[in-house]
């Protein structure tokens, strides 16, 4: 089973290589969800605001 | 003809664009989930070893794929730049831009993914070779763009056309990455994969899995950019009644300034 694994003593390089294209891609789409939230949190939060400022009148 | 351009016209609305594009994000997603799995299992345990390079070829199922993708994106952040030049379209300005920050990753991983099959191959990490140089100057450009909207914050729109100005005057790079091995003498290997057939990788059980991984990464560039082209419109039109529509289904006062 570890022989699948060893890449013919290239293991370093190759599963280096996936690590940083899964790493890469796995940092893409926590920051795109994150910044998506905040976004769509921060219009929610100011249109709240505007709806309670206007019912107060 | 007429409906695809009555499409594209629609997409040019960021109501629409925004309404569209969200039935797309899921789909996207899971066809890049499940093709980046088959494309790797495929590639690294069931692809035959390289006759010459041993079992390190099989970097290519992820460096060609990135490096693909680096050149493919910053093609779109230049046509959508000429769209948000000439036309101002803001769906163009926010493609362009949601575009770059993808493209410099694909970029990322070329290079590094690179540097990690040229060690052993080569048997250095780095070369400044005309290949491995412009891509690391398209990782310049990528950044360059960027850092030319953060600086213009206060205005979107003029620092998106400034940012497009830059990302259109970065197009001559791509024809030199592609025919860089050609024009100088380079330690970088050839094309992988020729249309013509001429050259590059023949065997099918090899191709197969690179072809796989070169659609995921498609598919997740996709997901990726619409993810964020959306944000940025999100952002930028914050104050018109689509977006309180979109977020909260509560329609903004027309008094307010408000406009669909």
């Amino acid at each position: 089973m570890i022989e699948i694994f060893d890449m013919g003593k290239y293991d370093f390089y190759v599963w280096g290589s996936i690590g940083v294209f899964f790493f890469a891609l796995l940092a893409d789409y926590i920051s795109v969800k994150a910044k998506s939230n905040h976004i769509k949190r921060l219009i929610k939060t100011k249109s709240r605001k505007t709806r309670n400022r206007s019912n107060q009148r | 003809m007429n409906r695809l351009l009555k499409f594209y016209h629609e997409l040019g609305s960021p109501p629409s664009f925004y309404r569209i594009t969200s039935h797309w994000l899921k789909p996207m997603l899971i066809l890049a989930i499940i093709f980046t799995l088959y494309g790797l299992i495929d590639g690294l345990f069931f692809a035959p070893e390289d006759y010459q390079q041993g079992d390190s070829y099989r970097i290519i199922f992820v460096h060609v794929p990135a490096a693909w993708m680096s050149m493919f994106i910053y093609a779109i952040v230049g046509i959508s730049g000429i769209m948000a030049f000439v036309w101002r379209m803001k769906v163009a300005e926010a493609v362009m831009m949601a575009s770059v920050p993808i493209g410099a990753i694909f970029t990322t991983i070329t290079l590094l993914t690179g540097m990690l099959w040229g060690k052993p191959m080569w048997g250095t990490y780095w070369d400044w070779d005309a290949r491995m140089t412009s891509e690391l100057i398209l990782l310049f450009l990528y950044i360059g763009v960027m850092g030319i909207y953060s600086a213009y914050d206060e205005d979107p729109r003029k620092a998106a056309r400034l940012a497009a100005l830059v990302a259109i005057i970065g197009l001559i790079n791509l024809p030199i990455i592609r025919y860089s091995v050609y024009w100088w003498t380079s330690i970088h290997q050839g094309s992988s994969v020729s249309l013509m057939g001429e050259s590059g990788i023949k065997d099918w059980a090899m191709l197969r899995p690179l072809l796989v991984m070169a659609l995921a990464t498609k598919f997740y560039y996709i997901h990726s950019m619409l993810c964020r082209a959306q944000s940025h419109l999100l952002k930028t039109e914050q104050d018109k009644n689509w977006v309180k529509l979109a977020l909260t289904g509560e329609r903004k006062d027309k008094t307010q300034g408000g406009n669909l």
